[in-house]
């Protein structure tokens, strides 16, 4: 095998230059990627095993791929047979590493009528070509790799009567000089119009237009007038990092604010001494934000002093400030939509920094849903689409059946955006559904959270157990024997994944053994394998008013892990000795079978509780074992919330309902709130317990490697505007610590209460459970050990361990503890810290994502249910925060949020401190304070319908 | 609605794709290969026997004094006493050292080549005897253990000290979640696991296993046992080729055989 050596020259890190030395072997029999080539090898070495077949064959170049990969992922006839050159995917990979995972896919897939194979050009001795380190430029030594390869081909097919053409989607003059066939991919365009709307537009290369007009517009030059200029040009990469590293410039990652699109915020470490403090730099106006979309990692310079300001406190809609016009039509000014912005002046505070956007480190675009909307369609193929994601400008598309999909959510991809354009524009890659369809609407919400929808894939259901999988003596052999002891369930009605059960049992008088069993998932989807790849890519189950988005196929989730009534099954179980005030005398942990007595509703459980005290009342002692453990457990439980209320744990509320769907219908007939019984409390209790013993044991055995959770300690500052709600209704608040807090709320719900207003101690504590951060996942080793700490539940260690049907973390944790017990080894991936941080990162956002799509199914549902109610809706509702223009309002009974806007007219002024606003009418609209407000349906297809809520 | 997550098209992937979608390795290798190996053996005239190892961009130069009188205080009285010395060129790697010898990878790797032939040559032949390898690395390219031992056994070859097999060295690298066979410095990293294999060819023992970070279970230890195995074995066939054409040079230049 021959061995070429190749040489790069780098410059390290500390600047010195170096030279490197690789071996590259040639090699001669590796598969060229025709299904009929008698000469190559028949079968690869590697995951892509595909073939081509038919006579002419399409091997895509670089600027193909890069910029048209969803057109050549298109199953198409005249995209039947691709071949992708290594070199080719090599520059892919190293681009964009979304297009590479896209044509890794396809390569690895089999699709009817679609065939894709790889050919190793540079590794083939007579493809492969020599650069010589004499100023060849990459781009021209990859050029010259791909003709090579394609005139080697096309030799080497002749026997076998198949052709490659370069398939090109930049200036084809190289192709042309060189003789090898090619085709644009423009071209195969315009010969399958149904291709044309996956078509990515790009800016000309220089060259090509200059090709153009001395063949055809010479004779006229004015004709070709250049577009304006809106935008700032970005500076040149070179330019902005010497920039950035001279601290003239500022890296970070660009957010638009959530009430008002024209203002958007960086956070940047202003200060090289002090890394850790980072500034919010506020980026004002369109053409300071310079084509910057949410997610972008951006590259900012600061504005002067005297141009610093505050943070507008205006409800600004996209649809207000954007101005519908095509840029090449109209002249328009950036800076107009905002002139009446006014400014909240705190005298106590400075001014933020503002800055411009200079240019753009990373592009961060995804796939945006979005609906065409009806209004910018002139005739033509070229319209304006309005994403969903408000922060997202609208994008400009172009297809031939523009006319067909109005109203229709679609999913875009952004192409580019030019200086001379307002609007950046992009593609359609496929349609959703009807605008105000259900289905649609519910998918478009699970696309825009990142919410995988796709099924299971066949690798990852064939790690199931067949379906006829019983519990066997093997099993009970193995693990410990707990099918004798009164165990059961309770859970919400209508609940088939159960994993958790509890038991109770009496040692003697002074000692009693709670047992708490969680399904063993674990034994199921073992680690690595295909299934838990998937799982752990999904990372929970994703509840939403009509559906669920199961993170284990149901098969797992339903049946074999569910822990139901009267079946055996595998379980985790951790038996814990206690005294009869709760104390833990002794904790164990095993894998058991358990079968479960009965699975009770939280309902039924009380109803046996609340039976079996009236009939000991009544001097009658209760025979049911179920109903007995249930009354011990009970009884324990209630000790156990005493001494977690003491310790300070809070108690938390939200907004949310619970929808009454009327099952022959499918349909939401009403809202109510949420029950909580005495049950509910009961198995809380046993799992935040089992929880908290597990994370001891945990962090005990692997100090550096243990899942765990933590609820950071809000600042001082994060409860300011609690405070100041608390005494706008006349209340003090005392967060000095968690259970001061909770006491302090606890007081004012009894007040409140005494004074006839049953819903303010909710409602300060919804506004209290908003000022403080969520809870997340982390690893132990990348935090110190007083940050462990769960503030809500007052905890110092904390963790998941309860649900692993519906949770990838209680998955991790479940192999945490196995490797505990010394029940199996634990994955070389789970021992690293930072590896374990990584997948604590990944199920955070996962979770986060989920909360998002089933708040904005239940938004939708709400929706629905208002339409049906008509428009004549009026209904209490609570403000829970006043802005300059409008009232963040609550309304308690659907559990609805949104913004009362308050025209200029009505609105007298805001007082100082942002906690009342008179109207013109004379009334005073303090936080807190009760309004009547009308809600209605504003419906307009191109984007979500839109509660309004108006004040009356 | 809510900040989707991260899943921007902007920006390459990170890191090396260690086997290609046609199961190439970085340097266009399949995974059960071994890298290109030249050698000769007495490149040293003043050296008893000596040794130049090619392994890919790995190369290394062996020199063995020996069997002579004890150099220093310490010796056996029935036996003889192997000393080796490990030591890097400053220049073997991209970024330049500052030390040559003496570091602890050095001293690891000088224990290692020692121990090994300590069980291998027939040190009852020699006794009150010290036997010298030295080993240098001139250039660095991943496994140059494993070069180091197999051009110490060329060269103990070459001065013809008595040894009961050849002793072959293969290492094995796992990325992307398969076993390489002769990771070179791109493919072996610290954060990775390493095995790094010496057997008696002929007979078929282990001589030397050395694992460098964890490997997952026991089966995964097995087949990474395999690999390296596999991988001694074609080691093996260059190393025999290279001393018999040698040893038939040199009965050639005697007039031994007619060639």
């Amino acid at each position: 095998m021959p061995v070429r050596e190749k040489l790069f020259i780098r410059k390290s890190h500390r600047g010195n230059v170096q030279v490197v030395a690789r071996e590259h072997y040639l090699r001669k029999e590796l598969p060229c990627g025709a299904l009929k080539c008698a000469s190559c090898e028949k079968t690869g070495h590697g995951k892509a095993q595909g073939r081509v077949s038919e006579a002419s064959v399409l091997v895509p170049d670089q600027e193909a791929v890069l910029r048209q990969a969803d057109l050549i992922g298109k199953v198409h006839p005249a995209l039947s047979d691709l071949l992708f050159l290594q070199s080719v995917l090599r520059v892919v990979r190293s681009k964009s590493a979304d297009v590479y995972e896209q044509v890794q896919s396809m390569l690895t897939t089999t699709m009817e009528g679609k065939r894709a194979a790889i050919f190793s050009n540079e590794n083939r001795e007579e493809t492969y070509l020599h650069r010589s380190h004499t100023g060849e430029s990459e781009e021209y030594y990859d050029r010259n790799l791909l003709i090579a390869a394609v005139k080697w081909l096309n030799q080497h097919w002749t026997s076998i009567g198949m052709k490659a053409i370069i398939l090109t989607d930049s200036n084809a003059s190289s192709y042309l000089e060189e003789d090898v066939p090619y085709v644009t991919v423009k071209k195969i365009c315009e010969d399958h119009h149904e291709l044309l709307e996956l078509y990515a537009e790009h800016d000309e290369l220089p060259e090509a237009m200059d090709i153009e007009s001395s063949n055809e517009n010479r004779s006229n030059p004015q004709k070709t007038k250049r577009p304006r200029a809106v935008y700032p040009d970005y500076l040149p990469e070179r330019k902005a990092k010497a920039g950035i590293r001279a601290r003239r410039y500022f890296q970070g990652t660009y957010h638009p604010s959530a009430y008002d699109v024209t203002e958007a915020t960086v956070t940047v470490c202003l200060e090289p001494k002090n890394k850790s403090k980072r500034t919010q730099v506020l980026i004002v106006g369109r053409e300071n934000q310079n084509r910057s979309i949410d997610g972008d990692v951006v590259v900012i310079e600061l504005l002067p002093k005297s141009e610093w300001r505050f943070p507008s406190n205006l409800a600004v809609d996209q649809e207000a400030a954007d101005i519908d016009s095509d840029s090449e039509e109209a002249e328009v000014t950036l800076s107009g939509s905002r002139a009446k912005s006014e400014k909240l002046k705190a005298a106590d505070r400075d001014p933020s920094p503002t800055g411009r956007v200079v240019a753009i480190a990373q592009r961060n675009w995804r796939p945006y849903c979005a609906t065409i909307s009806e209004k910018s369609l002139k005739g033509g193929e070229t319209a304006l689409c309005v994403p969903i994601d408000r922060s997202v400008p609208k994008i400009r598309v172009r297809s031939r059946r523009i006319s067909q999909l109005i109203g229709k959510r679609v999913l875009i991809i952004i192409d580019k955006w030019d200086r001379t354009s307002i609007h950046p524009s992009g593609h359609i890659i496929r349609e959703i559904g009807p605008s105000e369809d259900k289905e649609a609407e519910t998918e478009v919400i699970l696309i825009e959270n990142g919410i995988p929808t796709r099924k299971f894939s066949d690798a990852a259901m064939g790690c199931l157990p067949v379906e006829s999988w019983r519990v066997t003596e093997e099993h009970c052999k193995t693990r410990w024997d707990l099918r004798e002891l009164t165990i059961c369930s309770v859970d919400p009605p209508g609940c088939t994944d159960i994993d958790d059960a509890l038991h109770f049992r009496r040692i003697n008088t002074d000692e009693v053994e709670v047992g708490v069993h969680i399904a063993d998932v674990t034994a199921f989807v073992g680690h690595g394998s295909a299934l838990d790849q998937e799982a752990s890519e999904r990372g929970c189950t994703v509840y939403l008013v009509d559906r669920r988005i199961e993170m284990l196929p149901s098969l797992l989730s339903g049946n074999f892990c569910s822990l139901q009534g009267g079946e055996e099954r595998l379980a985790f179980s951790a038996i814990l000795r206690m005294n009869n005030n709760g104390n833990i005398k002794r904790s164990e942990f095993g894998r058991s079978v358990i079968k479960s007595k009965a699975a009770l509703t939280y309902e039924m459980a009380q109803n046996r509780i609340d039976e079996a005290r009236k009939g000991e009342s009544q001097g009658k002692p209760t025979t049911d074992e179920v109903t007995k453990s249930l009354m011990g457990l009970a009884e324990i439980a209630k000790k156990l919330r005493a001494r977690r209320m003491a310790a300070g744990a809070l108690i938390l509320a939200s907004p949310e309902v619970k929808f009454k769907i009327e099952e022959a219908r499918d349909e939401i007939t009403d809202v109510a709130m949420y029950q909580v019984r005495e049950t509910n409390r009961m198995v809380e209790e046993f799992m935040l317990l089992a929880n908290i013993v597990v994370a001891e044991k945990m962090l005990k055995h692997f100090p550096q490697c243990a899942m765990l959770r933590r609820h950071p300690k809000p600042s001082e500052e994060m409860f300011e505007p609690l405070i100041r709600a608390a005494k706008s209704a006349g209340f003090d608040l005392d967060v000095s610590n968690s259970k001061r807090l909770n006491e302090s709320l606890a007081e004012i719900e009894k007040a409140a209460k005494a004074r006839g207003d049953e819903y303010l101690g909710t409602l300060l504590r919804i506004v209290a459970t908003r000022s403080m951060t969520q809870a997340v996942y982390f690893s132990s080793g990348e935090v110190s050990d007083p940050e462990y700490l769960h503030y809500g539940l007052a905890a110092p260690v904390y963790t998941h361990f309860t649900s692993p049907i519906r949770r990838y973390a209680d998955v991790l944790v479940h192999r945490l503890l196995s490797a505990c017990l010394g029940y199996a080894s634990l994955p070389m991936s789970l021992q690293d810290s930072q590896r374990m941080n990584q997948y604590a990162e990944a199920i955070n956002q996962r979770h986060r994502c989920a909360q998002y799509a089933s708040r904005a199914s239940t938004l939708l549902h709400t929706v629905l249910l208002f339409k049906r109610q008509g428009d004549k809706l009026e209904e209490a509702a609570r403000i829970i925060r006043i802005l300059g223009n409008g009232l963040v309002v609550l309304v308690p009974r659907y559990g609805v949020e949104g913004i009362v806007h308050i025209d200029d007219d009505a609105k007298a002024r805001v007082d100082e401190t942002g906690s009342a606003m008179t109207l013109k009418d004379g009334r005073t609209l303090r936080v807190l304070g009760e309004v009547k407000v009308r809600i209605r349906i504003d419906s307009a297809p191109e984007r979500m319908d839109k509660v309004i809520y108006e004040l009356m | 609605m809510a900040p989707p997550p991260k899943r921007g098209r902007g920006g390459g992937a990170r890191g090396l794709e260690y086997i290609s979608l046609d199961g190439l390795r970085v340097d266009g290798r399949l995974h059960t290969e071994v890298r290109k190996i030249r050698c000769s053996l007495g490149t040293l005239s003043r050296a008893d026997g000596s040794a130049y190892y090619e392994q890919g961009n790995t190369r290394v130069l062996a020199a063995v004094y020996g069997p002579r009188e004890p150099t220093g205080r310490d010796f056996e009285h029935d036996k003889a006493i192997v000393k080796c010395e490990f030591s890097t060129a400053m220049f073997a790697s991209t970024a330049r050292r500052r030390t040559w010898k003496g570091d602890r990878k050095s001293t690891a790797a000088a224990i290692v080549v020692q121990r090994l032939f300590e069980g291998v040559i027939l040190l009852a032949e020699y006794p009150r005897c010290q036997i010298d390898i030295y080993v240098q690395v001139l250039q660095n390219d991943g496994g140059t253990l494993v070069a180091a031992v197999n051009a110490a056994c060329l060269a103990l070859i070459n001065a013809g000290v008595a040894m009961s097999d050849y002793v072959v060295a293969c290492s094995v690298g796992y990325v992307d979640n398969t076993f390489v066979a002769d990771p070179n410095s791109l493919e072996s990293g610290s954060d990775r696991p390493e095995l790094t294999l010496a057997i008696t060819p002929h007979s078929g023992k282990i001589c030397s296993c050395q694992l460098v970070s964890k490997l997952a279970d026991d089966a995964s230890f097995e087949s990474a046992m395999q690999y390296a195995t596999a991988g001694a074995k074609q080691i093996f066939q260059v190393l025999e080729y290279e001393v018999k054409k040698y040893s038939l040079g040199l009965l050639d230049s005697r007039g031994m055989v007619a060639l």
